[in-house]
């Protein structure tokens, strides 16, 4: 018998308007984002889509998501409570937009401005419009606000506490005044703001229509959407054992220093509830990689969604969660001043862990933790003829494996979604021959289930001198296996010198090269499932990685 | 011309729709069911019934035009044999690769961008040395030395068709035609996709995948258009045209040659015959609801907007065709509740086969058409025949009724909302990624299914006027015959399909019309307008 929301009979009034709400929600997300990244002005954001729509009730409650990066969804859901916590409902008036970016009032890392606007009806707040974008550049010591060497958020660029940004009259004349002071690039900023603007005025004009269909009990439907998604999510822990799993992994460093900087996750599950504590993780390091609570709440979010992937996109799946984090002065939960531009590795680090401890429950449930590894590469150089050119690309690794499935070789995971470069764009827009793109056989973790095998890429410098500007991860970690499964390959970066020299790069690198030059990146291998039983018969059970 | 009669065939997934129109504006039609998995036989019987049905005998007919889900139906289902790759040297795990995203974000665990073992698994894709760079040029000659390794394993394995991907052959296509010649004077048989033909733009991914299912669909493509062409032959009857996703009809060679152009036949010949009915050039968006999808689409000036690019399967396929928004959204969409208590409909489709319970063909899950036979929305006789079900219909939704904890008929009215819903946000994406403000447009209901839901979706969507076409049922089969290089037609105005109907009134009320179903909601109203529309209208 398929299992009942309710014992009490449900009401048909708000039973029959569920499902049209949900679609209509989810639908409503989804163009907020189409509208944003039509009109961004910065490729990161039209192209790359490093941007994220949300809607949320008026207590601050997740109300739906659209279908883009779980990185940056998960983080509008602190930016809405610092909004709300400044800006209390009965000081907000119609055509308001709030801004901020600061890391401890509900921000990650300073290019993300989140921008969240009050949808009234009928004279009253039913909703919010929320929108992130990841800003080209929000000053700081580096051109593009993400410097690699900073120790002080004060280097990273302009930090914005919730502020009005935008009232019925239009933008704030002194805010945007500030704001364009304080941009390598101010017109980009202004107009990637409008571009969040426009999918906020979309959402709103949406909702209104939403909340006229679904007629006065329109919160009502929207509570009984977040307690279906809650009683789905508690569904699918109650059905897993009980149980204490902890799991531990590293980074290669902190940008600054080589030496690795650990990760440590305890999960406790307890009938139909679920405490991720992230105790035991290093302290604040020096680098940028520092994840603010807010960042890192994308990486619980992200992993209380995949419990009741079916359920709607809301706040419910939070509820049966309580996140631990250390006290300030932690990698995870930073004091001020603390850098914190680089904080993705850490936050798909950190989801990876929960991924690697959940899949120790008892239940067969979950994946291997994924190489999880996002490279960074930018390549740039002069021709022979004297022109410059420039690329950037992130290139993927390998999925963890399940129980019933091997991962997925060379794939964008957890709170990422990248898309790679073809071949055929590189090799129009650089002097490079792209000699393979090639799966890395026999780098995913060894199990009963492999894990994915991460990718090689190898491009050849054909004239002139150049730039290699690389940020990988995993170089001395590997993603660890689950349930007795091997763990995936590190990843490994080296340029074959035309004299025939090798040279091997260390996890972040800015090196020369010329023409005749070959750079091979490949990436590492996510976790196997299952330990391999030992080989007594002619006919082993169980396969052998290729 | 002295042959008076043009025929036109439309297969989809359900029924096979023919269409018959004489010079003068007559038009005969029917609609015959699939039942199975046939592919050329229903056809021709569909033919032979209509003409014997309005006594046309095949000297009486001027031209036959065919469009077809048959690809569309082959993509989706992927029960063919794999198909050999050779892509340049490096390349070969590209197509698997795909372009490193994944399609759903919080599943667990990722699913391969490709069926890779269905389609070219690993031992059948080969490579094969020689460049050609961005500007065009060779900077490595092709290494033909490698084909006859190649050709035996391709022959060893048994395959029948075989998909050439080189990088920049859009620039420069002799590296790929020197391989066809190579491989075609080992195995004459071998059936070869050029990337270089089939889709000749940038992007190695998208080309190359795109050429490698043109290539897996060839073998049943050629079989089965060469089954219909010599039926016709057999019958007297002209040579078979095909309705191509791009517009037009082209000689059936020459998509047994290319089949990967039938992709959105059916559904872009629908698009045509609305865009020769509809009067006036306002913005238009097109709803054609079928037993197994929905589709979308808009008019802009009258005329059918085309992309470069569509989907089958999650499968992104680059080819011109009309911009059609396909969802999993009809008739035989089955209801389901998940654990939680939350109402579903779809993907999983009955189809045609075994269809939905109330069809009484052998399907007992709950489907859209059971919810809309309990509410009384169907005829009792559907077009094709097939006489209802009502109390399978019942029995069929009990369970979905007793999870949700709503009586049955409740039950039914949330499956038609959450039908009207889904439909309804698609279409909104759709539009408003297209800069279209719904609101500025009338939405224009055509398929089986189009005018049973197109005005709870209007509602939605904040349209405020319906349009069902007259023969919106056969609409596709019509269009076939409107196509550009097919010469004007026009419909003899005197044909009503909806003469047995009151010519005015207002909802809620069921309208059944001859193929046709409208439902108009309370709050609209309904009237035939001097064109022989139906519209439907919200009132203020």
């Amino acid at each position: 018998m398929m299992p009942r929301a309710h014992d009490v009979p449900p009401d048909p009034v708000i039973a029959l308007r569920m499902e049209p709400l949900r679609l209509a929600l989810q639908g409503t997300a989804d163009r907020m984002q189409h509208g944003m990244m039509r009109a961004a002005v910065s490729s990161i954001a039209r192209e790359s889509g490093d941007c994220a729509a949300a809607l949320f009730l008026p207590d601050g409650r997740l109300l739906a998501q659209a279908r883009s990066l779980p990185l940056l969804l998960g983080s509008l859901i602190p930016a809405v409570a610092g909004v709300l916590a400044r800006f209390p409902l009965a000081t907000m008036s119609e055509g308001d937009a709030y801004l901020l970016n600061d890391p401890w009032s509900g921000g990650t890392h300073l290019p993300d401005l989140a921008l969240v606007h009050p949808v009234f009806h009928d004279g009253e707040v039913i909703a919010f419009a929320a929108a992130n974008l990841h800003h080209q550049d929000v000053g700081g010591m580096a051109a593009g606000s993400i410097p690699p060497d900073a120790t002080e958020v004060y280097q990273e660029g302009l930090r914005l506490p919730p502020v009005r940004w935008r009232s019925a009259e239009g933008v704030q004349p002194d805010i945007d005044a500030i704001l364009a002071a304080n941009s390598r690039t101010p017109d980009n900023l202004r107009g990637d703001l409008e571009a969040q603007w426009t999918a906020l005025t979309q959402g709103a004009r949406e909702l209104k229509q939403i909340a006229r269909h679904t007629g006065p009990r329109f919160a009502d439907v929207c509570d009984a959407l977040i307690a279906q998604t809650e009683c789905m999510t508690r569904a699918a822990l109650a059905a897993a054992p009980d149980g204490e799993w902890t799991w531990r992994d590293q980074l290669d460093g902190d940008g600054i220093d080589t030496a690795p900087v650990s990760i440590a996750v305890s999960l406790r599950k307890q009938g139909d509830t679920l405490v991720i504590d992230f105790e035991g993780t290093a302290p604040q390091v020096r680098g940028p990689l520092n994840a603010s609570p807010a960042a890192m709440l994308s990486a619980a979010l992200f992993f209380m969604r995949t419990l009741a992937p079916d359920a709607p996109n809301n706040a419910g799946c939070l509820a049966p969660l309580t996140l631990k984090l250390p006290p300030p002065g932690s990698l995870v939960n930073p004091a001020l001043p603390a850098a914190v531009n680089a904080r993705t590795a850490t936050v798909k680090l950190a989801c990876n862990a929960i991924l690697g401890a959940w899949s120790q429950s008892a239940g067969g449930m979950g994946v291997a933790p994924h190489a999880g590894v996002a490279t960074v590469l930018a390549l740039s150089g002069t021709r022979a003829d004297g022109r410059r050119w420039m690329f950037t690309e992130i290139i993927a690794s390998g999925a963890g494996a399940s129980v019933h499935a091997p991962g997925r070789a060379g794939v964008s995971t957890d709170v990422g979604n990248a898309r790679n470069t073809p071949v055929e764009v590189i090799e129009t827009e650089a002097p490079l021959r792209v000699e393979c793109y090639e799966i890395r056989r026999g780098s995913g973790g060894g199990g009963l289930q492999c894990g994915g095998d991460g990718v090689r890429r190898a491009y050849r410098l054909l004239e002139g001198q150049g730039w290699i500007a690389y940020r990988g991860e995993r170089h001395v970690g590997r993603a660890r296996g689950a349930r007795g499964g091997g763990a995936g390959a590190t990843s490994m970066a080296r340029v074959l010198r035309v004299d025939g020299a090798i040279e091997l790069l260390p996890a972040r690198a800015r090196i020369a090269w010329s023409a005749g030059d070959l750079l091979i990146i490949e990436t590492a291998g996510g976790g196997g499932w299952g330990r391999l039983a030992p080989i007594e018969s002619a006919n082993p059970p169980a396969r052998s990685c290729p | 011309m002295n042959a008076s009669w043009s025929l036109a065939v439309d297969m989809g997934g359900t029924f096979i729709d023919a269409v018959a129109l004489r010079s003068d504006g007559h038009v005969a039609s029917l609609k015959h069911p699939r039942a199975g998995r046939r592919l050329a036989e229903p056809v021709v019987e569909a033919l032979d019934q209509l003409c014997a049905q309005a006594g046309i005998g095949a000297d009486d007919v001027g031209r036959v035009v065919h469009g077809s889900t048959v690809i569309t139906n082959l993509l989706l289902e992927l029960n063919e044999p794999p198909v050999a790759l050779v892509l340049t040297r490096g390349m070969r795990d590209v197509p698997v690769l795909a372009r490193q995203d994944r399609k759903e974000l919080y599943e667990p665990v990722i699913m391969p961008a490709v069926p890779e073992a269905k389609l070219f698994p690993e031992p059948l894709r080969f490579e094969i040395g020689g460049r050609i760079d961005a500007e065009g040029r060779e900077v490595e000659p092709l290494d033909l030395s490698a084909v006859d390794a190649i050709a035996d394993a391709v022959s060893d394995a048994g395959v029948r068709a075989l998909a050439v991907g080189l990088l920049f052959s859009h620039r420069n296509p002799t590296h790929e035609r020197a391989l066809r010649a190579a491989l075609h004077a080992r195995l004459p048989s071998l059936h070869i996709s050029l990337s270089s033909e089939v889709d000749p733009q940038p992007r190695e991914f998208e080309r190359w995948l795109t050429t490698a299912l043109d290539a897996y669909a060839k073998p049943l493509a050629a079989s089965y258009l060469h089954a219909l062409a010599d039926a016709l032959k057999v019958r007297g009857l002209p040579p078979l045209r095909l309705m191509r996703s791009a517009g037009g009809t082209a000689p059936w060679h020459d998509l047994a040659e290319q089949p990967i152009g039938l992709a959105m036949s059916g559904p872009c010949a629908a698009l045509q015959g609305v865009a020769a009915g509809l009067a006036a050039s306002d913005p238009a968006i097109v709803l054609d609801i079928g037993g197994t999808s929905a589709d979308i689409s808009i008019l802009l000036d009258g005329r059918p907007t085309f992309t470069d690019a569509l989907e089958c399967g999650g499968l992104p396929i680059r080819q011109r065709c009309a911009d059609i928004a396909s969802i999993g959204i009809g008739g035989g969409s089955v209801v389901s509740v998940l654990p939680g208590g939350a109402l579903r409909l779809g993907p999983r489709s009955q189809g045609a086969w075994p269809g939905p319970a109330a069809f009484g063909l052998g399907g007992d899950l709950p489907t859209l058409s059971d919810a809309l036979c309990v509410l009384d929305r169907l005829p009792p006789r559907l077009a094709g025949g097939i006489v209802l079900d009502r109390a399978a219909a019942e029995a069929a939704l009990g369970g979905v009724a007793g999870a949700l904890g709503l009586s049955v008929l409740r039950t039914a009215e949330a499956v038609v909302g959450a039908a009207a819903a889904g439909m309804a946000e698609a279409l909104k994406t759709h539009a408003f990624q297209r800069k279209l403000d719904p609101a500025d447009a009338v939405l224009v209901a055509i398929g089986g299914g189009g005018a049973q839901h197109a005005a709870e979706i209007a509602e939605l969507a904040g349209m405020r006027c319906v349009l069902v076409m007259p023969h919106a049922g056969v609409m596709a089969a019509l269009g076939m015959l409107y196509s550009p290089d097919e010469g004007d037609v026009s419909l003899a105005a005197s044909e009503s399909p909806w003469d047995s109907l009151p010519p005015q009134g207002e909802g809620p009320h069921s309208l059944f019309a001859p193929m046709t179903t409208v439902f108009v909601p309370a709050g609209w109203s309904w009237r035939v307008t001097p064109d022989q529309a139906l519209a439907l209208e919200a009132k203020a």
